[in-house]
């Protein structure tokens, strides 16, 4: 079971720090985190339930792991506005996110990819889904087929009619 | 083990993650990403139109996605921005040559070389191509009208005259109407159109009389049609000044500057419209609004000093705009 530090975890949720209210979000591995909701509610699936007054008790945050929500958290505090002092700094921090050469940097991102995803984070689902596609997109059919263990279910003769429709861009 | 710690200061959480943790399978995530749909037509969006083409052919899944007319529309919305021009060269090779406007790598034609093209380009229309065969069909010349380069804006087809005679023809209600012309003029001078196009659903004429060829205007179309009202206010003195051979020497040139104009480029922002000028031997991208101007490109040498401008490779009405699309015909 991970350490999550969690000061004062208590399952009543929706506990207040001075005027802000926090949020309290359980990973799926059983992680709780409290979160300022000015914070949490960049994500249009938790600002729907805090709206639908359903945040009210510990949110559940299925599908993602304490691991994956507490990078999800770390995004969130520096995008809220004015945590971070200018753009520039900024994207300095997400260009973390840019390079997926080796593997562990691709899992963090393909996690996060869902996890932003899952929790409809529009600036963190753009990070990503820009990153991937930036090590993707020279690829070749079989590469991409090896890279996503994607088994093709063409036959022979409707590859070849694909490939002759696009011809120009499998050329050079 | 994770290791996640959480410190409070000022009231923000710091999370500090350390990366020694074990990590799941990234195949299976992977194949979890290639199997959401949701997650794909976000990656797909981010995707160069010629990637895209290439992962038709991955599964049925991903050719499903990419031809979605949806998907295609969201990947391309209209208006599109222009990347380039095929321009046809009847000075030298008798081919498109392609001049890239978004890189600044200029041998990097999308494809090449035309060699699908057996004639010629007729127009580019929002992302299409109309191209001539050897059979085609002759239109109707009812009017005074040439009919070889018809503009398509506002639901309708253009075309302008040197005589009487301009009209449009409104694909939806099928009629033919006047299409008015500036009568402005000097009588002096024989009408002289240097360019007639659309950008981003504007439809754009340039005439340019007198002997300072320099100072113009580029009109647009009225949408309801009642006149050509001046758009932009153009200023070509100063690229005379930075390219000197543009500036014709023989004291009998009533024109003092061999120039022609590419298309008339409007931008999302109307702040960073431009047009091209095709001085000898480059394409300048002069900026309507603060009046700069850089070279796009450098052509090889005609080898002949330019005196007319019939010695410039690339005319207007020869200059076809690409745009990137899925469109699927």
């Amino acid at each position: 079971m991970s350490t999550a530090a969690t000061a004062d975890a208590s399952s009543s949720g929706d506990t207040t720090e001075g005027s802000v209210r926090l949020l309290t979000l359980q990973s799926e591995d059983g992680e709780v985190f409290e979160v300022k909701e000015t914070i949490a509610t960049q994500s249009v699936t938790i600002k729907g339930m805090v709206d639908d007054d359903c945040a009210t008790s510990t949110i559940p945050v299925c599908n993602v792991t304490g691991r994956t929500l507490a990078m999800v958290i770390e995004w969130w505090n520096k995008h809220e506005i004015g945590a971070v002092s200018n753009e520039k700094e900024l994207k300095e921090w997400e260009s973390q996110f840019d390079t997926i050469d080796d593997k562990s940097d691709r899992d963090d991102v393909y996690d996060l990819l869902m996890a932003a995803n899952y929790l409809n984070i529009p600036t963190l689902l753009d990070c990503c889904t820009s990153a991937v596609a930036e090590a993707i997109k020279g690829k070749s059919t079989d590469e991409m087929r090896e890279f996503f263990d994607i088994k093709s279910d063409f036959d022979e003769k409707e590859e070849d009619a694909l490939r002759k429709e696009n011809q120009w861009a499998f050329e050079n | 083990m994770l290791s996640t710690e959480r410190t409070k200061t000022n009231s923000n959480m710091i999370i500090t993650i350390s990366t020694s943790s074990n990590h799941q399978l990234s195949s299976s995530l992977a194949e979890t990403i290639a199997n959401n749909d949701d997650l794909l037509t976000e990656l797909f969006l981010c995707m160069p139109i010629k990637s895209l083409l290439i992962f038709k052919s991955v599964s049925k899944q991903w050719l499903s996605l990419i031809t979605n007319p949806c998907f295609s529309y969201r990947r391309t919305p209209i208006p599109k921005s222009i990347v380039g021009l095929f321009v046809y060269n009847h000075l030298r090779s008798q081919q498109y040559d392609f001049i890239n406007l978004t890189s600044s790598d200029l041998s990097d034609p999308p494809f090449q070389p035309l060699t699908f093209l057996n004639n010629s380009i007729l127009q580019s229309c929002h992302g299409l191509m109309l191209l001539c065969s050897d059979n085609y069909c002759q239109l109707p010349t009812h009017y005074e009208t040439n009919f070889g380069l018809g503009m398509f804006w506002n639901g309708s087809l253009h075309w302008i005259s040197l005589w009487e005679g301009s009209l449009y023809f409104d694909v939806d209600e099928e009629k033919v109407h006047d299409l008015p012309m500036s009568d402005t003029i000097d009588v002096h001078y024989r009408r002289r159109f240097r360019y007639f196009g659309e950008s981003r659903d504007h439809l754009h004429l340039i005439e340019i009389y007198g002997p300072c060829t320099a100072l113009f205007y580029v009109y647009e179309m009225e949408r309801h049609y009642s006149r050509w009202m001046v758009k932009y206010r153009v200023d070509l003195l100063a690229v005379a000044v930075a390219f000197p051979e543009m500036v014709r020497s023989h004291p009998l040139d009533i024109r003092k500057y061999g120039f022609l104009i590419l298309p008339v480029v409007r931008e999302e922002e109307d702040e960073d419209s431009y047009f091209l000028v095709h001085i000898p031997n480059k394409p300048m991208r002069y900026n309507f609004k603060d009046k700069s101007f850089e070279k796009v490109h450098e052509f090889a040498p005609v080898g002949i000093k330019i005196e007319v401008e019939s010695t410039l490779e690339y005319r207007w009405s020869h200059a076809f705009q690409y745009t990137e699309s899925l469109a699927y015909v």
